[in-house]
């Protein structure tokens, strides 16, 4: 066996578990009942197993699978995956998801991202309709008077930067428990 | 039930979404879609594609009509309900229009679940879309059913070690490690085994033909040319 071609399913083999991953935790969260997503934890691991083109190519697929398997609308935020991706790999390279406090502002400052980059998408394709909690948000922020980019924008910050600091603090978890050998690039200290 | 071949689901995805932006009014994007649908219903023999559309779109439709009626400031107040709720009439029909754009961007996406799968993948190879990309998606679709079900199976389980996964949200937040971490690096540490016996079967290992040329049958491009013209006739009337 060629030591390249077992790289090459090496990488497609993990692409893929992160790839299931950013589409299946949502059932832990089912499960737990808990209001957190987890569309991200499989994105944020190939950021820091998987080299930087194959961790983009994963998050721009996972809104394909996504939309395929769980509702349509993940399409529409392709643009948000591949910026969470990009602000993974900023984070890795700044090594702050070496210590649980960094791994929460990681998560919170990919949250910040993640708000801004699909904000406009939920205000101008679905007009303020997203999840059922920004939703709700997004409403108490209309009511008092806001337009509706600005409602949606202050109801994503406040929503994205809470489930993905809980992202990031799992993927702390993960990385510190993670076996020897399952990266194929080393993981930044 | 019969599939849908990958050129309509192209053409008919690409004519959904240019309504969006071209239908003058709601009455229109309705007409195409259910034009579509009627067609997809007929070729795959059920009717399923409207259940699942239905399925889709009224979460949305129903907080849209809500928001926009109710709450959206942008437009004037034009009677107060029960003499206390501000309603907005030019709201409702701001959001019936949203709501028409938006069904017809699900059905664009619908078509997909019911694409010839077989034949999408063979297209894109001799397309020479990168092999390495289609094995990927592939896999983490099985993987997907895999991950679901051992997620419930961790989760019984450590409700049957006395893990507490409820109730509050404090006790389901601190249950959450020990059903994530269990699911995730087994998941993680799958990957090494997929990958020797993706490597053992030629994965990676040269250039990926596909037996025989599956280009598009003469009715479907016929029906993609009717559609194509159907769509024009009816933005321009």
């Amino acid at each position: 066996m060629e030591r390249t071609s077992y790289q090459i399913a090496k990488r497609c083999a993990l692409g893929a578990t992160c790839l299931a991953l950013n589409v299946g935790l949502g059932k832990v969260s089912n499960l737990l009942s808990l209001p957190i997503t987890f569309d991200v934890v499989g994105t944020i691991l190939a950021s820091a197993l998987l080299p930087p083109w194959v961790a983009l190519l994963v998050s721009a697929m996972s809104s394909v699978l996504g939309s395929l398997i769980i509702h349509p609308a993940f399409i529409y935020y392709i643009g948000t995956q591949i910026a969470v991706c990009l602000a993974a790999l900023g984070a890795l390279r700044l090594g702050l998801f070496n210590r649980p406090w960094k791994a929460i502002t990681a998560g919170v400052g990919i949250g910040i991202v993640s708000a801004i980059v699909s904000a406009p998408v939920t205000a101008i394709v679905f007009q303020g309709v997203s999840v059922p909690s920004l939703t709700a948000l997004n409403v108490l922020f209309m009511a008092s008077g806001n337009s509706l980019l600005k409602s949606v924008i202050s109801g994503s910050l406040i929503i994205e930067s809470t489930d993905k600091a809980v992202a990031g603090i799992i993927v702390w978890l993960i990385l510190k428990r993670l076996p020897k050998g399952v990266a194929t690039t080393p993981i930044p200290k | 039930m019969k599939r849908l071949p990958p050129l309509l689901c192209v053409i008919w995805t690409l004519t959904l979404v240019a309504t969006t932006v071209v239908a003058i009014d709601a009455l229109r994007i309705a007409a195409w879609c259910a034009i579509v649908i009627t067609i997809v219903s007929v070729i795959t023999r059920q009717s399923d594609v409207i259940r699942t559309s239905t399925l889709w779109l009224f979460p949305l439709l129903l907080p849209l009509i809500v928001i926009h009626s109710f709450f959206n400031p942008t437009f004037p107040v034009t009677s107060q309900l029960w003499g206390t709720i501000p309603f907005r009439s030019d709201g409702i029909v701001h959001a019936i229009n949203s709501g028409s754009k938006l069904m017809s961007l699900m059905i664009a996406a619908v078509l997909w679940r019911y694409v010839d799968a077989q034949r999408l993948f063979n297209w894109l190879v001799l397309l020479k879309c990168p092999v390495a990309f289609l094995v990927m998606f592939g896999q983490s679709h099985g993987m997907l059913i895999l991950l679901r079900r051992r997620a419930e199976n961790v989760f019984l389980a450590q409700r049957a070690r006395g893990i507490a996964a409820g109730p509050g949200i404090f006790a389901k937040v601190r249950a959450l490690p020990s059903v994530i971490l269990p699911v995730v690096l087994n998941a993680l540490g799958e990957a090494d085994v997929r990958a020797v016996l993706l490597a053992s079967r030629g994965f990676g290992a040269g250039v990926m033909t596909v037996l025989g040329q599956p280009g598009p049958r003469k009715e479907e491009m016929a029906l993609s040319a009717i559609s194509v013209l159907g769509w024009a006739v009816l933005e321009l009337l």
